[in-house]
């Protein structure tokens, strides 16, 4: 706020002088003014702009003050904000680049991204080794309920044939 | 012969699937309309929703004739059948939300595409829980579960031309590069093998259980086996 508020006193005072010698220019060739003095008040102390003297007072009030005087930024950042919020055509400057800068963001991250296709693919891969790894478990449960039927039935047959030996030792006995 | 097939069929399943992988992230150009990378996910997504299409058929026509005939032969297949119903949908569900996610910015959208398949899905899953844990006579019940999942079919696969939302139509197939073409034709073909090879050894997994069962019966009934 005391940046603009400099600014629009330089630029105050400037104008009357501008015009006056626009004026002189119409009229007549330009002469070099006289040198008169001129009473104006001692210029406000800028405290906030300690890097660049306030020559062009444009430049001046657009001089983003350094990183680290953090109450300077804070009140450059409080007068740009009340500038642009008095400004509807800077609004919409602003708001259509920064739309535009999200949208080339948004582009570049769709045309880099690989993540969702690693993603994708080891979904699929997962669930078919899924698949395989059920399969094999129901196989190596159907070998083993396998294996026991067999084991039983060899047991059956062990039986058998001690019977049939005992009733032909029986008989071989009689 | 038989026996054999199976590993043959493995190794060729492997290898033209290697060959669909090569071709999909080395060969095949990247999309640069609007999706790039994310375009990939389409050469396994699609091959899978076409085995889900595929194995709900071949579940609900044995259904069918096993509710017609009484076959358990029938029932092995259609069992199956719905097992790889189950993982190829959460295959193609899971898949699409995720390219859902990269290409439309949210996991899911309740239009009629996703909807559907979600919905067939869902019955498929009910087959499998009606086989499981649903006691005498599940069997049937599950069958004319199988025989409605069918009439979802072409609901899903029209669903995008009659009601387009968000989904891409079936005909980008035809629109494709040609070596975007080979890509997809040859991941089709690898998921093709993988289907059959699985199916056919579930298919004899069943008919094993079963024949095991019947023997175990006949056994306990005759009193030569122990329970």
């Amino acid at each position: 706020m005391m940046i603009v508020r400099a600014a629009l006193v330089v630029i105050a005072l400037a104008l009357p002088r501008m015009a006056s010698a626009q004026d002189a220019g119409a009229a007549a060739p330009p002469v070099p003014a006289p040198a008169q003095p001129v009473a104006i008040d001692p210029p406000a102390p800028v405290a906030i702009m300690p890097r660049v003297p306030p020559a062009d007072p444009v430049a001046a009030a657009c001089t983003l003050p350094p990183k680290d005087d953090r109450e300077a930024r804070a009140k450059f950042r409080l007068a740009c904000a009340t500038a642009i919020e008095d400004d509807a055509d800077w609004q919409a400057d602003i708001s259509t680049r920064f739309e535009r800068q999200e949208h080339e963001r948004a582009a570049q991250a769709i045309r880099t991204n690989q993540r969702h296709v690693f993603w994708a693919y080891a979904f699929i891969w997962i669930a078919l080794a899924a698949l395989v790894g059920v399969m094999w478990v129901r196989q190596q449960r159907l070998n083993g309920e396998i294996a026991r039927l067999n084991a039983q039935l060899k047991a059956i047959e062990a039986e058998d044939a001690r019977r049939a030996k005992d009733k032909a030792k029986d008989k071989g006995d009689a | 012969m038989k026996r054999a097939l199976v590993p043959v069929l493995a190794v060729v399943v492997a290898l033209v699937l290697a060959l669909a992988v090569r071709q999909v992230f080395f060969i095949a150009p990247i999309e640069a309309n609007q999706l790039y990378w994310n375009q990939k996910i389409f050469y396994f997504h699609v091959p899978c929703a076409f085995m889900l299409f595929a194995a709900v058929f071949v579940c609900g026509v044995p259904a069918a004739l096993f509710l017609k005939t009484r076959d358990p032969r029938y029932d092995d297949v259609a069992a199956a059948a719905a097992e790889l119903a189950v993982v190829f949908g959460a295959i193609v569900l899971g898949s699409g939300m995720i390219w859902g996610k990269a290409a439309w910015g949210v996991w899911w959208q309740w239009e009629m595409r996703l909807t559907t398949s979600l919905l067939l899905w869902l019955i498929m899953v009910g087959y499998v829980l009606v086989r499981r844990f649903g006691g005498a006579g599940a069997d049937r019940l599950s069958a004319g579960l199988a025989v409605f999942a069918m009439v979802d079919v072409p609901l899903v696969y029209f669903s995008v031309k009659y009601w387009n939302f968000l989904h891409p139509k079936a005909e980008v197939v035809s629109t494709l590069d040609p070596s975007m073409k080979l890509a997809f034709r040859l991941s089709a073909l690898g998921f093709i093998g993988l289907f059959v090879l699985v199916l056919v050894t579930r298919v004899a997994q069943h008919r094993g259980v079963r024949a095991l069962r019947d023997v175990r019966e006949r056994g306990l009934d005759a009193g030569i086996l122990e329970p």
